[in-house]
């Protein structure tokens, strides 16, 4: 009897010792962490509904939905809920503590911190903020990069270009002095030949790109956003023109490249049915002919 | 060593502060590591009469429309509404003819994806949410994340966990105890191990598990001494070596898809786990037992002997085509690793002159030669077939492996059990009165008797040149055929099995057995079986005398009594000496229908007085 209880004895303290160890660990280690993993939470779930959106009017027909009216309603409250959501993952990253970043620089995840708050700044339209977090990122912290994370810094200023691009589009009037003035500056800033000295926005990304490798899926994104800012470039061409990118036109004959490899990373991820409606979607809604590189 | 609770109580705060390290640092890589989800930046993602425009003016897949194509050998004219609206310049056109044409665009593509045998009814072929999760990025590239999985991490430490509770708490092991001694030999081999590096998967936490329970299993096998601690340090470590390059090629491994991959992985692991408690149990004696055989006295090499067998071994499982892995069980790994382990204990030339394929090229030599029948391989043959010729072959190495470096694959003794085998095995003719379906035991109780003979006398299989001879295959086929012609169902199994042995025993004993009569005649040795079985069994046989003669003791003891007394007289072995023994046998069946009763004594009496005349 006195051995077992003193086995008992022994098992309690034991259980009482790894219940300790466990909840102290669980409290020193991982607050940063916590704090981390929630606004990737936060991003995720605001990236999601604004893609959604956004692909479901992509993917769409090409005489658009049903009822546009419940569409642009219900696109409305989701990006509105995806601007909350990208609030909340940057509020999340600001409040961390100068000890906190210093244990996530000891962990390697700074970078992965500093890049979902550039990302998250670009997507409130804060680009001066993004530019910045971008650009520091890359000079002071290049130990705590890896392949996506780095590529995607790269990219944030090719991106925010494409939306202001986007918005300046908004603005042109069709046909006039004006809206070839806003052609050139789209062209200049989206697909080039940019003025001496600056960078246009398929040449950015496609830095991020030749970082990465060809074959690291964040290409998915990265030609996509370079096949969107062909598109915003085509938009624009199409209000000053009044017709469509003549077939010669670099930035089409260019967009055709990034198309096909798209296709080709498409197959080498084995991305199936999804993949292979993607490209045909870019291909056949914006006349862009995939074709490889000569 | 724990004394008290408070003891335990700091180790257990010091395990727990260890594996929240490893936990933690687990849950960092999966941070670091954890999806994305990206959105694209901003672009018009609606299309207009322009953008129709250009697919109907300028995309091949549009262009068809206008001027009409060939589908299916058919002729699809253009749609001319279509030319018409495209005649001007699209943003020219009123609202409405605009809408018609961008109604027309949505037409075609439809038209155009039906065409390519997608079914796109709802705009989609691929399920949104698929679409949405190609946005949603890795950090890294499908295998180059270089931080080891959760499971990886957190079984390491377990592991290490485990042998330092078990290390400093001997008192709960009972260190005086044998098994005590064994445990902590086994931990302290253990130890020398780091399980959280290189590409192991769950293999650590495996091998942990198989040295308890081997340990457990076999108490009385393993006892603390520091060659056992030795040995499973050398076999771990060779192990987890093997089994990290085999994960790596596999990883790498280009026509291998995800499913593939992880099916071969979990195979690896499961084999390996298997040859590795295999090597514990078996190698764990025969290490014991001579240590200077498999470790030496140089530092250099140690344990080489042991961990290339378990590697041969498991290259055999694990090869391409399927290898063993249907027809060996643990057992059979056992049976074959301690066989091969004690064959190259004893002569360590069958790897060194075979740049380690010896038994490999072995055992796949005679699994390549059972799978003709393909019954035979199953999960009893093969090992045991292995066993036996490993194990007597090293009664004489440079004879029955006569060619070792040039040419492994050819051992005597396993060209004679699959010679016999293969006899043994055939399908029944049609006009066969017996037809024995052998069991794996008699196969090898038979198999057993044929390496045996030729271990203790060579010459009768062997010609000049060293090679086996047809002597095998004819007695075996020989009397084999007497036995399937003369006998009945009223021949058990066993019987027949100890006939056949009685009868390989002697023709390894007196080569004239071995002659054939006059005139083309059969050999002696079936002619001697043929009249025993024949009259035994003869059709005309009095049923009476029949039930009596036929019982296995009485037939076994007249096969024995003609064999012996025949070999004892050296001018029995002829035509005349032959009806001699018919002659005798017949008389003494001739007594017992006569209700004179029937004696082996008095028949080996009036045999031996026959010959003698």
């Amino acid at each position: 009897m006195h051995f077992i209880t003193q086995l008992r004895s022994r098992a309690s303290a034991l259980r009482t010792a790894i219940l300790l160890g466990v909840l102290a660990a669980g409290f020193v280690g991982c607050q940063s962490v916590n704090h981390l993993r929630e606004a990737q939470d936060s991003f995720n779930q605001a990236a999601e509904l604004e893609n959604r959106q956004k692909l479901n009017s992509f993917i769409g027909s090409a005489a658009g939905a049903s009822d546009p009216g419940a569409g642009a309603e219900s696109a409305l409250a989701d990006l509105s809920l995806a601007r909350s959501g990208y609030a909340a993952a940057l509020v999340s990253l600001q409040e961390l503590s100068d000890s906190e970043k210093a244990r996530l620089r000891d962990d390697q995840l700074l970078g992965t911190a500093v890049t979902l708050q550039a990302l998250a700044e670009w997507r409130l339209q804060r680009y001066d903020a993004a530019l910045k977090t971008a650009q520091n990122a890359q000079t002071t912290l290049s130990d705590q990069l890896f392949p996506r994370d780095a590529a995607l810094l790269m990219a944030i200023e090719g991106l925010i270009k494409i939306d202001l691009a986007y918005h300046e589009i908004a603005t042109m009037d069709t046909n006039s002095a004006r809206a070839q003035e806003i052609l050139t500056h789209v062209r200049q800033r989206l697909v080039g030949p940019a003025p001496a000295g600056e960078t246009f926005a398929v040449e950015d990304i496609q830095s991020a790109r030749n970082r990465v490798g060809a074959g690291h899926p964040v290409n998915v994104y990265l030609i996509q956003a370079q096949l969107a800012a062909y598109r915003n470039y085509q938009s624009a061409f199409k209000r000053a023109n009044r017709t469509f990118v003549p077939n010669d036109d670099p930035a089409r004959l260019e967009a055709g490249h990034q198309l096909f490899e798209l296709q080709a990373l498409f197959d080498q991820l084995e991305a199936g049915a999804s993949g292979q409606q993607l490209v045909q979607t870019w291909r056949e809604k914006y006349s862009i002919l995939p074709k490889p590189r000569p | 060593m724990f004394t008290d609770s408070a003891t335990l109580v700091l180790f257990a705060i010091r395990s727990v502060v260890k594996l929240s390290q490893q936990i933690r640092l687990a849950v960092v890589d999966a941070t670091r590591r954890r999806s994305l989800t990206l959105p694209l930046p901003n672009f018009q993602t609606g299309t207009d009469a322009v953008d129709a425009e250009s697919f109907f003016k300028t995309m091949p897949e549009g262009q068809k429309f206008v001027t009409g194509y060939e589908r299916n050998g058919h002729r699809i004219p253009p749609d001319l509404r279509l030319k018409e609206l495209l005649k001007g310049s699209a943003a020219d056109l009123p609202p409405e003819e605009r809408q018609e044409l961008m109604d027309l665009h949505a037409k075609y593509l439809q038209v155009n994806r039906a065409e390519n045998g997608l079914q796109w009814n709802d705009h989609t072929t691929a399920a949104p949410e698929d679409m949405y999760a190609l946005l949603t990025i890795q950090q890294w590239q499908r295998g180059t994340d270089p931080t080891p999985s959760t499971l990886h991490r957190v079984a390491g430490t377990l592991i290490e966990i485990g042998i330092d509770y078990a290390m400093t708490s001997p008192d709960l092991l009972d260190k005086n105890s044998q098994r005590g001694k064994a445990i902590y030999g086994f931990l302290s081999g253990l130890d020398a191990l780091d399980f959280k590096e290189g590409d192991l998967q769950e293999m650590p936490a495996r091998l942990f598990v198989a040295v308890l329970e081997t340990a457990a299993e076999n108490s009385a096998l393993v006892s603390g001494d520091l060659r056992v601690q030795e040995f499973i340090q050398v076999t771990s470590k060779a192990v987890s070596t093997d089994v990290a390059a085999r994960l790596k090629s596999i990883n790498e491994d280009p026509d291998l898809d995800a499913i593939g991959k992880d099916a071969a992985r979990l195979r690896v692991q499961d084999w390996a786990q298997l040859v590795f408690r295999s090597t514990l149990s078996s190698g764990g004696q025969l290490v014991l037992s001579d240590p200077g055989r498999f470790f030496g006295v140089e530092d250099t090499g140690r344990g080489e002997l042991i961990t290339q067998v378990g590697s041969s071994l498991l290259d055999l499982i694990l090869a391409e085509d399927g290898g063993l892995q249907a027809v060996v069980t643990r057992q059979g790994v056992e049976t074959m690793l301690k066989a091969a382990l004690q064959a190259v204990g004893d002569h360590p030339e069958i790897l060194g002159q075979t740049q380690n394929e010896g038994v490999r090229k072995l055992i796949a030599g005679v699994a390549k030669d059972l799978q003709a029948t393909h019954h035979l391989l199953n999960r009893d043959v093969l090992p045991e077939v292995v066993r036996l010729v490993l194990e007597n072959t090293g009664e004489n190495l440079p004879l029955f492996w006569p060619d070792l470096a040039n040419d492994p694959e050819t051992n005597l003794l396993a060209t004679a059990a699959q010679t016999a085998l293969k006899i043994l095995s055939r399908p029944p003719a049609a006009g066969d009165r017996w037809k024995p379906a052998f069991r794996s035991s008699d196969l090898l109780e038979l198999t057993e008797v044929v390496i045996q003979e030729l271990v203790n006398n060579p010459g009768w299989l062997l010609d000049k040149t060293g090679n086996l001879d047809r002597t095998l295959r004819d007695v075996v086929e020989s009397v084999l055929g007497v036995l399937r012609a003369r006998g009945d169902q009223r021949l058990s199994l066993s019987t027949g099995v100890e006939i056949l042995k009685a009868a390989l025993r002697a023709a390894a004993l007196r080569p004239e057995f071995l002659k054939n009569l006059p005139n083309n005649g059969p050999m002696i040795l079936a002619a001697l079986m043929d009249s025993v079985i024949g009259t035994v069994f003869g059709q005309a046989q009095n049923s009476a005398a029949a039930w009596r003669l036929v019982g296995a003791q009485t037939i076994e003891g007249l096969v024995s009594v003609v064999l012996r007394v025949t070999a004892d007289h050296p001018g029995a072995l002829k035509k005349a000496a032959l009806d001699v023994v018919s002659a005798t046998l017949t008389q003494a069946v001739e007594d017992l229908v006569a209700g004179n009763g029937f004696s082996l004594e008095a028949f080996e009496s009036a045999l031996q007085k026959g010959l003698a005349a």
